[in-house]
């Protein structure tokens, strides 16, 4: 192909002796856009960043790369300086940390133009504002600084800072995962709108398919270091490789539970909590107290999974803690299996805590790394009474780890030890071992790739069941509530603005905030049944179903 | 993954052990005993008989400098004790309580921060009368604050993170998470502010001691040593430079002990 702008070939990137990248071929056209899928670890950020020639410490990378006709793979630091963020650009994951804090984000912005261009300040400050204005954040304050805006208006600005001086190549590397379902769908429109304005190409490296596949023209799946399939975006979607279609299952996972009429008394009751936060943040309206959770009842029935859904800062996490009593309540009660909770004196509460048990988001930052699996796993342990001898610690601790799929040898081992999709089964472990009635999961399946996410949810089933526990499940993520949960509450601004049956809610949402949210979600149905939506018109996502 | 040298570490642990063996050493051997006057030699040059020559009353000044690095060592870690002993419950404390302790432990510490340690060591002496005690009490209440910040800051931290959150949904109160989780985990900031901190309580010992509030003669002590040379520098300069030399070995050893500490956790925290 003669006219295609970068070539890859034979790429190959080894720490010591493990080959982390193993023989990867990429093309990408002028103005194509090209997804760039795979799990955690398979090499796909590996191999964006060979591409920019800036592989981590003790990586080594062979193989050929061709940008624009001239090879990248023997340039110097010095010229490569030159091409990097002049003519391949790059946006990282991590909103939070891409961004210099102490800098403005029209510094920011203006400091990539100064870096190629011999241009003023004035001018450079100039070229900030369009780009700024380009990326929709027409009349945000040049001296604005990054703790002052939201998780989406910084990748904006990280990804204003990258297109400022109009490259030819972008690199997106998990832009947003980091953000929520309606953010997400915004920011991929805007990277797919600069694609057409500047006739720019787009490498999108991200663990979602559905995601990707609702804005790439081709699709390049990496498994461990390999291309497992490349192609069209139809094509690969309707490919019949194995691995391709584990994943495309996953992105989707079909609905594990059955819903059954809930039965008996709540196990879990919360009646109209309330919890404010005093409000400090910059550019609030008036200081006072802003409520994080407003009034929000809940009921939990044995055997029964209900979902929470919102997006980040609706209050899911706050009114989590709240369940859990790690939080005081403002107004408001929490009953566990017929008891009063909150407000409870502390031996009665220590007792009841032995009965709910939570799952947190962050799989790295769950566990003390000080501490063995297997003392980590036992902590809830000391909640019971009359405690446990050594000897049945130890024996519970192996069971509650063979329950999750993990060896018992994993007991003796350390959290850095293992992988994100094991680190939550161990969570999983750490919170089955007293056996609870209630299990709330804190976006426990954010952090993991889609099939992992699938492993986690099945396992979740199947111990809920044999516990008979009931499951509450806070996410911002529409697949694992479909795939999950029989009732489903919406919350948005520390309230319940919908709730029903999740099939119900989910095929007829009522609230006009369930509509933006589905109507945000990726959803792979719509691109299978034919509605791709390409770059050239709109990018804008097909309906659901 | 990362083996690039830490010479600091090296360079610091290295001073750090040869100051600790001088001072032991000093214990059962010095090349005169410190303390024996020999009006015969007095401000005696350098030389191989005596090789930081001889103070005005004929004292041996190698002996001195050695059995000074005695109280010098002392004085510095019982008063990092005390302000690591104080400084990280209330540290701890703070963060694990918040509001209203968190306040007053921060307020308290800045009250602190407010009294030099000289004026700390006067105090103390006023009430105590002279001695090692008041350098120790002056230098080691002065630095509880800055282990209570150091400890509150990391243990601000940790308190934020899921597992904390995991540990008081098993039930775990306050002082158990704190002991449990957070403690062991600020033991490498805590080590490395008290390298740091030991340099310092170096240079405020004989300082302390150059103005008469720290160990009493006839116990050698670098800072009297150099009182004692300043009326002499004209005529006998060594008397001035040695211990002045001691003093800078000890804090450099300290200082680059702290950095090489500091850079060898980073490393694990990258790892």
């Amino acid at each position: 192909m003669s006219e295609s702008l970068l070539q890859v070939e034979g790429l190959r990137v080894a720490f010591g002796a493990v080959e982390a990248v193993r023989g990867v071929d990429l093309t990408l056209g002028a103005g194509e856009v090209l997804g760039l899928v795979g799990a955690s670890g398979s090499g796909k950020s590996l191999t964006a960043l060979s591409i920019l020639r800036l592989p981590p410490d003790g990586a080594r990378v062979q193989g050929r790369i061709r940008f624009d006709g001239g090879a990248l793979d023997t340039l110097g630091e010095r010229e490569m300086c030159a091409v990097r963020g002049r003519e391949i650009a790059m946006v990282f994951q991590e909103p939070a940390t891409a961004l210099d804090p102490v800098m403005s984000i029209g510094a920011q912005v203006a400091e990539t133009v100064r870096i190629h261009t011999r241009v003023s300040r004035s001018e450079a400050m100039r070229i900030a504002r369009q780009t700024l204005d380009r990326v929709g954040l027409e009349g945000m304050a040049l001296d604005r600084r990054p703790h002052q805006l939201s998780g989406g208006q910084r990748q904006r600005v990280a990804i204003a800072a990258a297109i400022a001086l109009k490259p030819r190549l972008l690199l997106a590397d998990e832009v947003t995962t980091a953000l929520d379902a309606v953010t997400q769908a915004r920011i991929v429109e805007l990277l797919l709108r600069l694609v057409r304005e500047d006739g720019m190409s787009l490498l999108l490296v991200s663990h979602d398919l559905a995601l990707v596949a609702g804005a790439a023209d081709r699709i390049v799946v990496m498994r461990e270091g390999e291309i497992a399939a490349a192609g069209p975006t139809a094509e690969v979607l309707r490919s019949t490789h194995p691995y391709v279609a584990a994943l495309r299952e996953a992105s989707s996972p079909a609905p594990v539970t059955s819903i059954r009429d809930p039965v008996g008394s709540p196990l879990l009751e919360a009646k109209g909590l309330v919890r404010s936060y005093l409000n400090w943040r910059v550019g609030a309206a008036a200081p006072g107290n802003a409520a994080a959770v407003d009034g929000v009842s809940l009921t939990l029935h044995a055997g029964e999974t209900v979902g929470v859904l919102g997006e980040s800062g609706a209050g899911k996490s706050t009114l989590l803690r709240l369940l859990l009593g790690l939080e005081r309540l403002d107004a408001g009660e929490v009953w566990l299996a017929g008891e009063a909770f909150s407000n409870a004196p502390a031996a009665r509460q220590r007792r009841l805590r032995a009965r709910i048990q939570p799952v947190f988001q962050d799989p790295y930052g769950s566990f003390d790394p000080r501490w063995t699996v297997a003392r980590l796993v036992a902590e809830p342990l000391a909640l019971l009474e009359p405690p446990l001898p050594p000897a049945e610690r130890r024996a519970r601790v192996e069971a509650a780890l063979a329950k999750v799929g993990l060896p018992p040898d994993a007991a003796d081992r350390f959290p850095h030890a293992f992988s994100g999709g094991q680190r939550q089964r161990i969570a999983l472990a750490r919170a089955l071992v007293v056996r609870p009635q209630v299990l709330v999961l804190d976006e426990a399946t954010s952090a993991l790739d889609v099939i992992t996410r699938a492993e986690i949810l099945k396992l979740l089933a199947t111990q809920k069941a044999e516990l008979n526990a009931a499951c509450l499940i806070v996410t911002h993520d529409l697949a694992v509530i479909r795939a999950a949960t029989d009732r489903v509450l919406v919350m948005q601004a520390g309230r319940i603005v919908e709730q029903g049956e999740t099939q119900a809610v989910l095929s007829a949402p009522r609230h006009p905030y369930t509509q933006a949210l589905l109507a945000a979600a990726p959803g792979l149905e719509a691109v299978l049944a034919g509605h791709i939506p390409s770059p050239s018109h709109g990018g804008g996502r097909g309906p659901l179903r | 993954m990362r083996a690039p040298g830490n010479a600091p570490l090296i360079a610091g642990a290295a001073i750090v052990t040869l100051l600790i063996a001088t001072a032991l050493l000093s214990l059962i051997w010095t090349l005169y005993p410190a303390e024996a006057i020999n009006i015969a030699v007095r401000l005696a040059p350098p030389s191989p008989v005596h090789p930081f020559g001889t103070d005005a009353y004929g004292r041996d000044g190698l002996s001195q400098v050695m059995a000074g690095a005695r109280t010098a060592l002392l004085v510095s870690g019982a008063a990092c004790l005390l302000g690591i002993g104080l400084g990280t419950p209330l540290g701890l404390l703070a963060a694990a309580r918040r509001g209203w302790a968190d306040e007053l432990t921060m307020r308290f510490s800045d009250l602190v921060f407010a009294f030099p340690a000289l004026l700390l060591a006067v105090l103390a002496a006023a009430t105590l009368g002279p001695g090692a005690l008041d350098a120790v009490i002056g230098i080691g209440v002065y630095s509880i604050p800055v282990f209570a910040k150091v400890v509150r800051t990391g243990a601000l931290r940790l308190w934020s993170l899921d597992y904390v959150l995991a540990a008081r949904a098993a039930g775990k109160g306050g002082l158990r998470i704190s002991l449990e989780h957070i403690a062991p985990s600020l033991l490498a900031p805590v080590a490395v502010q008290g390298a740091l901190q030991l340099s310092l309580a170096v240079v405020a010992e004989a300082g302390l001691a150059y103005l008469g509030l720290s160990a009493q003669p006839p116990a050698p002590s670098w800072g009297r040593m150099l009182a004692d040379a300043q009326t002499l520098y004209a005529q006998a300069p060594w008397l001035a430079l040695f211990p002045g030399a001691a003093i800078v070995v000890a804090v450099l050893g300290f200082s680059l002990l702290g950095e090489g500490l500091r850079r060898r956790f980073e490393g694990e925290g990258r790892a």
